[in-house]
């Protein structure tokens, strides 16, 4: 390439700006798109980890009664883990802690999230100290003086990078914590947020064989030995769990062990959600990729009579191709650069629809297969612009020089070929439009779902934080009757109770009980544990179906009586009447066994997510104070002007704590779609973006066929044709295109719903309404992007048409 | 057939107007064959744009086959256009993806023709014309001359009263030019009223009268004849 021919190039770019610009922009929308959600499937499920030997590094996670979350492992069960299992060099336990920071009066002034760890946690993970030590196990012995590990940011922010920080104490939770060491620089784990580490230790009671199936979302990191693989290391761990007589008999199949490699941490739910991504960019890709060589087609065979004249005047042929291949690769490295500028914002995007996690210890954003996936399609790319722009210089010279622009019979491969692209552009879009449009409809069919209770105007309250750590029960219960009383005074409350598992939280209790009539049976089953109190079951809005909900009496005294489910009936009594009837419930040590009677039958609820199967029974009993509660507040008024009252009132039964999350139960239920409704609007987005280029495509097209054909049309108009002929004639044949576009996209569509199978929900991969709704929108849109075109063409002046020959 | 009476035609232009045509005079009686000719520049192809219906943006009168054409709306024109003229252009304008028959059947179609009727009347012509063998060739398939039959015959086929070619020969050579020629002596013959432009001396000699334009002008004495 020589500098002349650069110069020339860029000076003929610089005079087409309209091309350009938008060649340009398009390319680098597709290319910043794809890159960003390359990077970040790579960074997340591919990239290095700073960890040596990270391929070992797994996270043992446990899944109970179907619960859609890591529950954790209970000491005894890694314990036991830890010596028997052969497929591990190491497990330890860790959890994140929120750490309440207070002012001198001790008044609540904000957290800080700590990492607690058992102290083999550094040692699985391969950390060596910057300053002072790690933990040991003197740091978890019974009685030992409180320690922390600093990161290299907090010992530089709090203590300038002081080599003297080791020793210094540090005050949180109005204790006094030691600081006995400082992590290299780059040290993360579990997440670049956290700064302070703590030891984790279990006492002798945590650690008793009673506790064994006692899950309290403690996590488990371990490091595999050399050679094991994930799958039979858990199956290995699996079979542990399974010989321990305490587990076997309160889960049995119920509980399942997992063994993920430690990205799992970072990677959390997203993967198929980034996969799915990834496949809707490369398909926008596509269509922007078919829209570019459209663009540049279009341009080419422009300029088919300048190309004859070269060749007239002694170009050979290398020379007539080389500024198309020069134009294509200087559009090609300005839509990469152009991509690459964009990263951060799409990267910020990903962020916020929560695809991309903060605080991974892998930087995520522009790396070396990132730039080289880019590099390669730019080329690529590059390659069929060039390839195209010389096709179409193909041709009988005479015939070039003598026409022109104007007539370009000669050039039907090419006109073929553009006509193929919108086509393939139209497919493609159909394929996506089609996939977002089964997912809206999923969920949509998800809202839609009975839930058992009335989640219009009813609010949550959360009140983990409404008493301090190590508080009385007494205090809890007295906080927690005086927070009830003075809310159902408040004005706007039509009712006000507390449940110990309000649906759509994150709190599960479970407990086993006796089926009625089978007193002496091994195997019992597994209920919900609700305990409420009287008012619960109005503020949820759930109808006592049959008998009684729970009297103040029955709360005061905590009556040996029940309410269950419908489930809990169908299963134990069919037809029978269930009043009256008396079973044992109870787990373990923390709720022993008691004999109740049933007084009451509410609906089955759906208690994690909507598409949940009613696969568990529901037991609820009297409580005044049930652990774990949390507040249900039912509304006369909009729930969010409830908001502050009962804040203020949390801060005046409470001055120094403060109540939990305030939301409303309609936030919560959406909180359990947001995996979907995230994706919905990312790919809602891809979709319009897909749309709007087939449009413009599709435009492109036809703009450019009437320009060919004015003479055509002068002709036709001249030979009698009215306007409305030509109208329709032009609007056929861009409606042709999308007609074709859509026929071939089924296919594409349905394979597209087929891979997003497991998210559908009572929609089928060939859903025909949602099929018809792409289809009447394509059309829509490609009837509008053809009448422009076609009402020039109505109206070209036969005089001005035929003296263009 | 035709009277033009005191047609002018011009562009605005910084500091007057550009005239293209003035103050044209003509009568053309029914089953006359006229040569319009001048040179390039002269206003032939306007005046034929205007006598053919297309060019709106003209003064005077005009009054083609007893109607005041300056009276008519664009649609009463379009219909008037539809009704009494056919068109032969110098590059043939066939329509480049329709076969020969489908571009004789293109302007029956515009004139709502049912069907049936339009293959009839397409397979007569291509049998007048003796053009039935080329029927399924498209016009890239056909020499300029059989090209410009085929546009004779598509020009024709609604039997209108007014037939107008722009220089019908003009990129044919000797022999298809001739027999273009004698094609228009046959549709004279069979009363059709013709008006040329041509470059051609010889052949507007043919036509029973020249008229002569220049710079958009009628010449005084242009009234050329020759016995029918």
């Amino acid at each position: 390439m020589t500098p002349s021919a650069l110069r020339q190039t860029l000076r003929r770019l610089w005079r087409a700006p309209g091309f350009s610009a938008v060649s340009i922009l398009l390319l680098g929308l597709a290319f910043g798109a794809l890159a960003c959600v390359f990077s970040v499937v790579y960074g997340l499920l591919f990239k290095p980890l700073p960890y040596p030997q990270a391929d070992r590094l797994v996270v043992v996670e446990s899944r109970i009664l179907g619960i859609p979350f890591d529950v954790g492992l209970s000491t005894p069960l890694r314990e036991e883990i830890a010596q028997a299992a052969r497929g591990l060099d190491g497990i330890a336990a860790w959890r994140e802690k929120n750490v309440v920071l207070r002012d001198e009066t001790g008044r609540r002034t904000g957290s800080l999230d700590v990492a607690v760890v058992e102290p083999q946690v550094f040692g699985l993970l391969g950390a060596q100290p910057a300053l002072g030590r790690l933990f040991a196990g003197e740091d978890v012995a019974e009685g030992a003086a409180r320690s922390v590990v600093l990161s290299w940011d907090e010992w530089q922010t709090r203590y300038a990078g002081a080599g003297d920080a080791v020793g210094r104490t540090l005050r949180l939770e109005d204790q006094d914590y030691r600081v006995i060491g400082v992590l290299p620089k780059g040290f993360v784990f579990p997440n670049s947020e956290i700064r302070l580490w703590m030891p984790l230790a279990f006492s002798a009671e945590q650690r008793a064989r009673s506790r064994t199936g006692s899950f309290d979302g403690t996590l488990a990191l371990a490091r595999m030995r050399a050679g094991s693989e994930p799958v039979p290391v858990a199956d290995e761990l699996n079979g542990i769990a399974r010989a321990m007589p305490e587990l076997d008999g309160a889960f049995g199949d119920s509980l399942k062990l997992m063994v993920k490699p430690i990205r799992a941490l970072w990677t959390g739910e997203r993967r198929e959600a980034l996969l799915l991504m990834l496949l809707a960019v490369s398909m926008v890709w596509l269509v922007t990729g078919a829209n570019v060589v459209n663009l540049f087609l279009a341009r080419a065979l422009g300029r088919r009579q300048e190309s004859a004249v070269t060749a007239a005047l002694g170009a050979t042929p290398w020379q007539r191709g080389r500024t198309a291949l020069i134009e294509a690769a200087l559009l090609c490295a300005c839509g990469v650069a152009l991509g690459c500028a964009l990263l951060p914002a799409g990267l910020a995007l990903l962020h916020h629809y929560d695809l991309l996690p903060t605080g991974t210890p892998q930087a995520i954003g522009i790396d070396a297969p990132t730039l080289l996936l880019l590099a390669a399609l730019a080329v690529a790319l590059c390659i069929v612009l060039a390839l195209a722009g010389l096709a179409v210089q193909r041709g009988n010279l005479n015939d070039m020089i003598r026409r022109g622009g104007s007539r370009q019979t000669a050039s039907g491969a090419a006109q073929t070929a553009r006509k193929s692209l919108v086509v393939a552009q139209v497919a493609l879009t159909v394929a996506l439009l089609f996939g977002i449009g089964v997912l809206l409809r999923s969920t949509q069919n998800l809202l839609a779902e009975d839930v058992g209770f009335r989640r219009d105007h009813l609010l949550y309250v959360g009140l983990f934080d409404l008493v301090p750590a190590g508080a009385t029960p007494e205090l809890r219960a007295a906080r927690l009757t005086e927070l009830v009383e003075r809310t159902r005074a408040l004005p706007g409350v039509a009712a006000a109770g507390l449940g110990s598992m309000i649906p759509f939280g994150h709190s599960i209790a479970t407990t086993s009980y006796t089926a009625p009539g089978q007193d002496d049976a091994k195997d019992r089953p597994i209920a919900y544990d609700q305990k409420v109190d009287d008012g619960y079951f109005a503020a949820l809005g759930m109808p006592i179906l049959r008998g009684r909900g729970f009297s103040a009496e029955d709360v005061r005294t905590g009556a040996p009586v029940a309410v269950v489910d419908e489930q809990f009936v169908r299963r134990h009594f069919g037809e029978a009447d269930p009043l009256g009837q008396r079973f044992k419930v109870g787990t373990g040590a923390e709720s022993p066994d008691r004999e109740v009677t049933i007084v009451g039958v509410a609906p089955t609820l759906k208690q994690r997510s909507l598409d949940e199967v009613a696969d568990r029974v529901a037991v609820y009993q009297p409580f005044a104070a049930p652990p774990y509660a949390a507040l249900a507040v039912r509304t006369t008024v909009d729930p969010a002007a409830l908001v502050a009252p009962l804040k203020a009132l949390g801060e005046e039964i409470a001055p120094k704590d403060a109540l939990g999350p305030i939301v409303t139960l309609d936030e919560r239920v959406a909180a359990t779609l947001k995996d979907r409704t995230r994706l919905n609007a990312l790919l809602g987005l891809l979709g319009a973006t897909a749309l709007l280029l087939a449009a413009v495509g599709l435009y492109a097209v036809l703009a450019y066929t009437v320009r060919q054909r004015v003479p055509e049309f002068g002709v036709r108009l001249a030979l009698g044709a009215r306007a409305g002929h030509v109208l329709r004639q032009v609007l056929a044949q861009g409606l042709l295109l999308v007609g074709v576009g859509v026929l071939l996209g089924l296919p594409l569509s349905w394979l597209f719903a087929r891979l997003l199978a497991s998210r559908l929900y009572r929609v089928g991969s060939f859903d025909l309404p949602t099929l018809a709704a792409v289809a009447l929108v394509l059309g829509t849109i490609g009837l509008l992007a053809c009448l422009w075109p076609a009402r020039r063409a109505a109206a070209t002046d036969p005089v001005v048409a035929l003296r263009q020959e | 057939m035709i009277h033009l009476d005191n047609v002018e035609k011009s562009f605005p232009l910084a500091g007057g107007r550009s005239w293209v045509l003035r103050n044209i005079r003509l009568d053309v009686a029914p089953g006359e064959f006229v040569s319009v000719m001048g040179p390039s520049g002269a206003g032939k192809s306007s005046l034929l744009n205007v006598l053919g219906l297309m060019d709106h943006d003209w003064q005077g009168g005009y009054t083609l086959d007893g109607v005041a054409v300056e009276k008519l709306n664009p649609k009463q024109r379009q219909a008037l256009q539809r009704e009494k003229i056919g068109f032969i252009f110098q590059h043939y304008h066939l329509i480049d993806d329709l076969k020969v028959w489908e571009n004789l059947d293109l302007p029956l179609q515009y004139r709502d023709i049912p069907a049936k009727e339009r293959a009839a009347q397409v397979a007569d012509l291509l049998d007048r014309f003796q053009i039935v063998g080329k029927k399924d060739l498209y016009p890239n398939q056909l020499s300029g001359g059989q090209q410009q039959l085929v546009a004779v015959a598509r020009a024709v086929i609604t039997k209108p009263k007014l037939l107008l070619a722009d220089e019908p020969t003009g990129a044919l050579h000797s022999s298809q030019a001739r027999m273009i020629m004698d094609l228009l002596h046959e549709l004279h013959r069979q009363g059709h009223t013709i008006i040329q432009v041509t470059h051609n001396e010889d052949y507007a000699k043919e036509a029973q009268r020249i008229v002569r334009l220049r710079d958009g002008w009628i010449d005084g004495a242009a009234a050329e004849g020759r016995a029918a």
